[in-house]
């Protein structure tokens, strides 16, 4: 669908540090049961653009709400792929639509979260790099 | 062959766009629903061939839609690829069982959406011949395979207004000669016939390029769930109930078949528009009417008509059913600036009145007094 070629750059799965930083495009979609918190995709509006483009096709005047669908629905497939796999290792939930909001320096704060990562993904053509942030906490 | 109609409901444009560019070659019709309350209502208005179906949707998702779906006597037998981006077996497997015929976890590749829909559909690539809807006054072969005369008998019976030509077979063997030497339009095939003939006939009716589009509908007592489910899963077009209700089985057939079947109601008597009322119509042929009206009432606008009699002389009971069709087509008329005149017997006129919506419609008692001055 996107056909870009990513790499995860050094210190994958970092540990998200709080309160996270967020810039330009990000989408998030929030989960509720046995895995309770929210996922975040972050793109730099440039790296936005070129993933909706890629998908709708050129346009060099493509409104802000198409690249927010876009930034949503892939936001959506993220999330769903990380329910899919937690919920095979017995952690099911529930997923909200997404959201997506734009701005520069969001500050997003982690409160009773037992899990705060921040994965770095660099996609190399666009020299771009963005971010998914996952805050979780797992019931027993 | 006409086009088929494809429905996708998806509360993302983006996935809208990329069906839509995904079948910008192909000859279907497309349209869009962005939630599930959106998606019922165009399923209502236009009855796709396909409904493409995402799961977490604003307003009414995925889930509640099939559900409401296969609740619907008129939309259940309407295929479903449902969109998902949660690939985890417990997901797949709880989806499969509502009764969709296949499912397509996201993203996915513009040739994974073909090749799904290619298997519920006849995708024919645009410029391969005209597409045109056959009529009911088109030539069509209905073959039956069923070893109870009775049952051919009703089928004979569902089609004796068309001049369509209904043959039969007792056995599958009997079937298929048959097919070989005539290609049929639609076949109605019992589904108890002994050690699942049935189901094998069908798996050979799709594995031969000749035979491999033709509509198949099983037939089968209510009460048969299990044999019903089985025809379901490997794709039969449908599943129609015994005994037999001749509108039903008139009506799914022709849907199968793309037949347009607004002669029934629309034809043109002098110039002028008649919109045939139906007695005492039952809620599937109160929707195939309700279908034709907008497109019906434009045609005639364009074709250059603008008079309309709105003929209700075969309606000898008045009720609610009646009284939104009337309305339809009347509001049509007006949005459009078509004269309209209704004509109905006295009976039917003093029904009329009694009636909030109806009562001050002015009704004729027959054609000729209709046609005065008008």
């Amino acid at each position: 669908m996107l056909n870009l070629e990513v790499e995860i750059t050094d210190g994958a799965d970092d540990a998200a540090t709080s309160p996270t930083k967020l810039d330009g495009v990000s989408g998030s979609v929030s989960f509720t049961g046995k895995m309770n918190g929210v996922l975040y995709l972050n793109l730099p509006e440039g790296l936005a653009k070129a993933a909706a483009n890629r998908i709708l096709g050129d346009d060099p005047a493509r409104p802000p709400e198409e690249i927010n669908d876009v930034v949503g629905e892939l936001t959506n497939m993220v999330t769903g792929n990380l329910k899919s796999k937690m919920a095979d290792r017995g952690f099911n939930c529930a997923l909200s639509i997404p959201t997506v909001m734009r701005g520069v320096d969001i500050s997003v704060d982690t409160l009773k979260t037992s899990v705060a990562l921040n994965n770095s993904i660099r996609v190399p053509e666009i020299n771009e790099t963005m971010h998914i942030c996952i805050f979780a906490r797992l019931e027993e | 062959m006409a086009q088929p109609k494809i429905l996708s409901v998806d509360d993302s444009k983006m996935i809208h766009m990329v069906i839509g560019r995904a079948f910008k070659n192909y000859n279907v019709e497309l349209s869009f629903a962005s939630n599930g309350v959106e998606g019922l209502a165009v399923a209502t208005r236009e009855n796709p061939d396909l409904i493409i179906l995402d799961v977490t949707m604003p307003v009414m998702d995925g889930v509640e839609t099939l559900s409401k779906l296969k609740a619907d006597p008129l939309m259940k037998e309407i295929p479903v690829i449902m969109l998902t981006a949660e690939a985890g077996k417990e997901n797949v497997v709880k989806i499969a069982r509502m009764g969709i015929r296949d499912y397509i976890i996201k993203p996915f590749t513009e040739q994974v959406l073909l090749e799904r829909v290619g298997r519920v559909l006849d995708l024919q690539p645009k410029g391969t011949g005209e597409v045109r809807n056959k009529t009911l006054e088109d030539a069509a072969n209905v073959l039956v395979v069923d070893d109870k005369p009775a049952i051919i008998d009703q089928v004979r019976s569902a089609f004796a207004e068309t001049s369509w030509r209904v043959t039969s077979a007792a056995q599958c063997g009997e079937a298929i000669d048959l097919s070989s030497k005539e290609v049929p339009d639609v076949i109605l095939i019992n589904l108890a016939l002994p050690e699942g003939a049935a189901f094998n006939f069908f798996q050979m009716m799709r594995a031969n390029t000749k035979t491999k589009g033709v509509p198949v509908f099983g037939m089968s007592v209510k009460t048969a769930s299990e044999e019903q489910a089985r025809a379901q899963s490997i794709g039969f077009n449908g599943v129609i109930t015994k005994p037999l209700d001749g509108s039903e089985l008139f009506y799914r057939v022709c849907r199968a078949m793309n037949v347009d079947t607004s002669s029934r109601y629309f034809f043109v008597e002098n110039g002028i528009q008649i919109c045939k009322m139906p007695n005492n119509p039952s809620q599937i042929v109160a929707t195939e009417l309700s279908n034709y009206i907008l497109p019906k009432t434009r045609e005639m606008v364009d074709a250059g008509l603008n008079r309309l009699l709105i003929d209700a002389s075969d309606v000898n009971r008045i009720e609610m059913t009646i009284i939104k069709l009337m309305l339809q087509v009347v509001q049509a008329c007006r949005e459009l600036s078509i004269k309209f005149r209704v004509i109905g017997s006295p009976d039917f006129t003093g029904q009329a009145r009694a009636f909030e919506e109806t009562k001050d419609l002015e009704v004729f008692a027959d054609k000729e007094s209709a046609l005065i001055g008008f």
